[in-house]
């Protein structure tokens, strides 16, 4: 029976060690929080299910090593990826002063077909820490999200499960888009091989 | 029969050649699962995954490879799932299916799609269906293949992993956590093996590039640990199941690339609560690894943890603490929150988030020991390194409690700087480096200096070391003092800060100013409210600032400074015999100063400094002292005889702060007021003369200043002094400089007749406003010839006519000033006389 095609939407997480990547994608999909700090070793992924624009939609969701020696077998999961999440801490400078290095290194490993247009979306964690702690304001981000072509920003919160729903409702919707653009590219490209469907090989009935 | 001999060829394509193929049959693979086609899918599947027996590809290629299988797997693991679901395809028969694929490797691959995927379902039989997956990965004992293949299977079981108690029905179907659990540790020891294996494969001149390869797959043998980090397993299962399993397998191997990687995935993959408990164990481990494994990277990363562990925890229930105040205060038990806030002062992190018993500090501290001499080959800056991350600890999480601190300097004495054997060791720059980093954390991280006071061993460190180290420590101990604004109440404190900060100021030279200053501007953070103890400190600091040499003008000052304001503090504090104290006080000051006067190039500073204690000496009412410190600054006053200008300078000083005295008597007044009016009209210039005696005059009349003030005023000296000014000015040549005087004379006339000053009348003053006034018109007329006939010297100022004219124009003006004052006040009779 011919079945309907089912999307498969592939999201990186990247960011500085400690911000909180881990956390935002076990509130996303587990709705858990865990004050336990446990430093994520290569990278892993886990799977959700969602409704976008009337489309049941599967987010793969990729989590990352903050810490390049625990990244060792390097960052081929990137490729075909259909989103990028890029976080920070509000709390920490460095975080978001390194926001431009991973966003450059997931452009270079993935190569998009369109760089221009990748879609990615800024998320600063940790705003339940107390406001005197902040070192980044939110116009700082702002101003960073505008100049690299708009991108979506949310300011988010693992622990209370502050805009980490929302955020990955904006994260879906870019993912499919670019995924349909891709998909209108691949048709064109998709080349018929005639030798290989000819070929007989043996059947495993 | 013909594939079973084509699928066991070897494969030796290169990635891209191995992408492509992959990439047709996965397409291939997609649109069969879209039009139902379940054989074909299955085959196409299985062209792609004979690639994965590629062997021309290095680790790195080979991840690419099979992320891009993965993304194909988990597609047909998905629509497989599905069509069980809705009752087209059954899983169970599927599992069985794919185990006649033709190769080992896409036939395992295949199995664990499947068999992960029946896992998801309901009434799966869990247990059964992990342990066959586990038995039929030994199939692949090719290491690189063998790697991936048990990752894709941690990857692929994740959801499926049961998490279930004993208790529960349907355990021995459904499996429970401690089946994960041998599950995952069976999966890692298979793993590791694996990994281990490859250095042991191929020529010995490839060793290297063997290691860098290992080093690349390392996380895939990391997962397991992670998988095992992720069940939420209560703390007996991990101490008693799962982390001795663990370790075995570690120790066990021999191989220190393995060990070194996989202990520190156990401190950063499992939570703190499970380390606080496990680290008899982790420590443990870490003694009995290989020889070459670098045992310091695993003890300082625990370390590290546990204080960020501490930090982290600490301010959380800090925030919290400060809501539940927040309540306290709104009502308005303010006898409580203070006593909260008490309490917080002296709380140590370390004590509110570790429980007493489980007594952390010894714990942490004799494993560390315990390390380090059970390494007994660790090089020294590893072992200081070590000492370094559990200083780090203690002033963190026990910021006061310098006792734990002080272990790690006494170590470090007892068994780095007092071991002949290491004594050339010690003059080693890194080593330097280390240490000093070491003597620093306290400054940095005690909540005041007063502990780093408390460690007794940390001196005998600082001493150790080399005269420009002990500098540098020296240098950051005063920044981190006023950074901080640490203040220092005691006299032993004081004189222990001393001893470290002596290398700054015995240092000669002018390299040290900077740190000079800052030596300088510490003295203000040595405090204590009782002068008795101050005065004390101001002595030990008078000492050690003596050694300074030359230097010493940069530091004794501020000591001078501070005993001048302590004298008010005796006054206020009221201590026994405080009156006496203060005059033992004011010779110290004596003393003080006259050691700067000795130093010499400091004449001016010393006049400014013995008139400021003068000043002070008047207000708090010690004639005798005030007297002695000008009677010092008149002597200094005369040593400058050879600078006019200097001179002129200093005695207005004087006469300013002479002339706001109070307490001498009217003889030693009498005798100081007149001394230094002689001395302003044996300035060498005329003007000069002419000004210091104008305002001399003002030492002859002083103000009241209060209800008990006696103000010395003299009107027959007065008009003496400004008579006097008067026949200075008009001896002096320039016609200018004379009405200039003149003017300002006038002021001071009109000054004293309005303070009622009864030898000024207002014939006095009528006359010298015509003659001035007869000056300024002689001026006005005169052409520059005239200038010349009269002042040999004015042959020169009428070249700038310009400058001239504006001279006039201003004199005029200030006269005019002048005169406009005293018409405004005509109506008081007094006043209207003048112009009479």
């Amino acid at each position: 029976m011919a079945g309907k095609k089912k999307h498969l939407l592939k999201v990186i997480i990247l960011g500085e060690s400690g911000v909180g990547k881990t956390s935002i994608m076990n509130q996303y999909v587990n709705r858990k929080f865990s004050k336990d700090y446990k430093a994520t070793i290569g990278a892993d992924f886990l799977t959700k299910e969602v409704l976008v624009d009337d489309k049941v939609v599967t987010l793969q969701l990729w989590d990352t090593a903050g810490q390049e020696r625990f990244q060792s077998l390097g960052v081929a999961f990137y490729r075909g990826a259909d989103c990028c999440v890029l976080v920070y801490d509000v709390n920490n400078s460095k975080s978001f002063e390194t926001l431009d290095s991973w966003r450059d290194e997931f452009l270079i490993q993935a190569s998009p077909s369109n760089p221009e247009t990748f879609p990615f979306i800024l998320l600063g964690n940790k705003v339940d820490v107390e406001e005197q702690k902040r070192m980044v304001s939110k116009s700082k981000a702002l101003a960073f999200c505008q100049a690299r072509g708009e991108i979506p920003y949310f300011e988010t919160s693992a622990k209370e499960a502050i805009n980490v729903q929302e955020a990955f409702e904006t994260v879906a919707k870019l993912a499919l888009e670019n995924m349909d653009s891709d998909d209108i590219a691949a048709d064109f490209t998709d080349p018929i091989h005639l030798d290989m469907e000819s070929q007989k090989t043996s059947c495993y009935c | 029969m013909n594939g079973i001999n084509t699928a066991n060829e070897e494969i030796t394509r290169s990635l891209e050649e191995s992408l492509n193929i992959c990439k047709q049959s996965s397409r291939l693979m997609q649109r069969n699962l879209q039009t139902g086609r379940l054989m074909d899918a299955f085959r196409n599947c299985s062209i792609s995954l004979v690639e994965m027996r590629n062997s021309a590809l290095t680790p790195k290629q080979y991840y690419e490879l099979y992320m891009f299988n993965m993304e194909s797997l988990r597609l047909l693991g998905g629509t497989l799932l599905e069509t069980h679901l809705n009752g087209t395809h059954n899983l169970m028969d599927l599992y069985e299916l794919v185990q006649y694929a033709g190769s080992i490797v896409p036939r395992l691959y295949l199995m664990i799609t499947v068999g992960s995927a029946y896992l998801e379902t309901p009434n799966a039989l869990v247990r059964e269906i992990m342990n066959d997956l586990l038995d039929m990965c030994r199939g692949v004992q090719h290491p690189l293949r063998g790697l991936f293949l048990r990752h894709y299977l941690l990857t692929q079981t994740r959801k499926g992993l049961p998490l279930g108690s004993e208790d529960e029905e349907d355990a021995s179907r459904k499996g429970t956590v401690l089946d994960s659990v041998k599950f995952l540790v069976i999966n890692f020891t298979e793993m590791n093996k694996l990994w281990v294996r490859i250095q042991h494969l191929g020529p010995i001149k490839e060793f290297s590039k063997r290691t860098q390869e290992r080093n690349e797959l390392k996380v895939l043998v990391g997962l397991n640990l992670v998988r095992l980090s992720q069940l939420n397993l209560d703390i007996d299962t991990y101490r008693d199941h799962v982390l001795p399993a663990i370790i075995e397998q570690i120790i066990e191997c021999r191989d220190s690339l393995a060990q070194e990687y996989l202990v520190e995935v156990i401190c950063q993959a499992f939570s703190d609560n499970m380390h606080l408990q496990t680290l008899d164990t982790y420590f443990g481990t870490v003694i009995k690894l290989s020889p070459s494994v670098n045992v310091t990277q695993l003890v300082v990363a625990m370390l590290n943890r546990l204080t960020d562990y501490v930090q982290r925890e600490y301010e959380s229930d800090s925030s919290n603490e400060d809501e539940s105040e927040t309540v306290t205060e709104k009502l308005g038990d303010i006898k409580i929150n203070e006593e909260v806030q008490q309490k917080d002062e002296q709380e140590c992190p370390g004590d509110k988030v570790i429980p007493p018993e489980y007594a952390i500090q010894e714990v942490l501290w004799s494993h560390v020991v315990e390390v380090i001499q059970s390494r007994s080959g660790l090089p020294l800056d590893c072992i200081v390194s070590i000492l370094s991350s559990i200083l780090n600890f203690f002033l963190r999480c026990y910021p006061y409690k310098p006792q734990y601190a002080d272990r790690v300097f006494q170590y470090i004495n007892e068994h780095i700087i007092n071991q002949p054997s290491l004594r050339s060791a010690l003059h080693e720059r890194p080593l330097q480096k280390s240490l000093c980093a070491i003597l620093l954390l306290p400054l940095t991280y005690f909540p005041s200096f007063s502990y780093c006071l408390e460690l007794q061993n940390f001196l005998p460190v600082f001493n150790a070391q080399d005269p420009n180290l002990r500098y540098d420590i020296a240098r950051m101990i005063v920044q981190k003092i006023i950074e901080k604004g640490h203040s220092l109440s005691e006299l032993t404190e004081a004189q222990e800060l001393l001893g470290f900060v002596s290398v700054i100021i015995e240092k000669k030279g002018v390299d040290s100013l900077d740190d000079l200053q800052n030596v300088a501007l510490m003295v203000h953070y040595l405090n204590n409210d009782d002068p008795q103890i101050q005065i004390e400190i101001l002595r030990s600091l008078k000492d050690t600032f003596i050694k300074a040499g030359e230097n010493v003008k940069y530091l004794l000052p501020v000591v001078v400074n501070r005993c001048i304001f302590l004298a008010r503090n005796f006054r206020i504090f009221k201590c026994m015999d405080w009156a006496e104290k203060v005059r033992l006080l004011w010779e110290f000051v004596n003393t003080c100063i006259n050691v700067l006067y000795k130093n010499g190039d400091s004449l001016e500073l010393c006049l400014a400094l013995y008139l400021s204690a003068a000043e002070m000496a008047d207000q708090e009412n010690y004639p005798d002292f005030a007297y002695e410190f000008f009677t010092q600054a008149f002597s200094i006053y005369e040593e400058s005889v050879l600078d006019s200008e200097l001179q002129y300078q200093q005695l207005l000083m004087i006469i300013g702060k002479l002339q706001k005295t109070r307490n001498f008597s009217v003889d030693d007044y009498d005798t100081l007021i007149t001394k230094c009016t002689l001395y302003a009209s044996k300035l060498l210039k005329k003007p000069d003369q002419c000004c210091g005696i104008y305002l001399a005059s003002h030492l002859w009349w002083q103000v009241a200043s209060g209800e008990d003030s006696r103000p010395f005023q003299d009107p027959k000296r007065v008009l003496e002094c400004l008579q006097k000014s008067l026949k200075i000015a008009d001896a002096c040549m320039d016609q200018l400089t004379s009405l200039k005087l003149f003017i300002n004379i006038l002021e001071r006339y009109f000054y004293y007749y309005d303070q009622h000053c009864e030898s000024i009348i207002a014939k006095h003053i009528s006359g010298l406003i015509d003659l001035t006034e007869q000056n300024m018109r002689s001026i006005l007329i005169s052409s520059p010839a005239d200038l010349i006939a009269s002042d040999p010297r004015a042959y020169a100022s009428s070249i700038w006519e310009v400058a001239n004219v504006s001279v006039i124009d201003s004199l005029k003006n200030h006269l005019e000033r002048a005169t406009a004052y005293a018409e405004k006040r005509s109506e008081d009779e007094r006043w209207s006389s003048i112009f009479q």
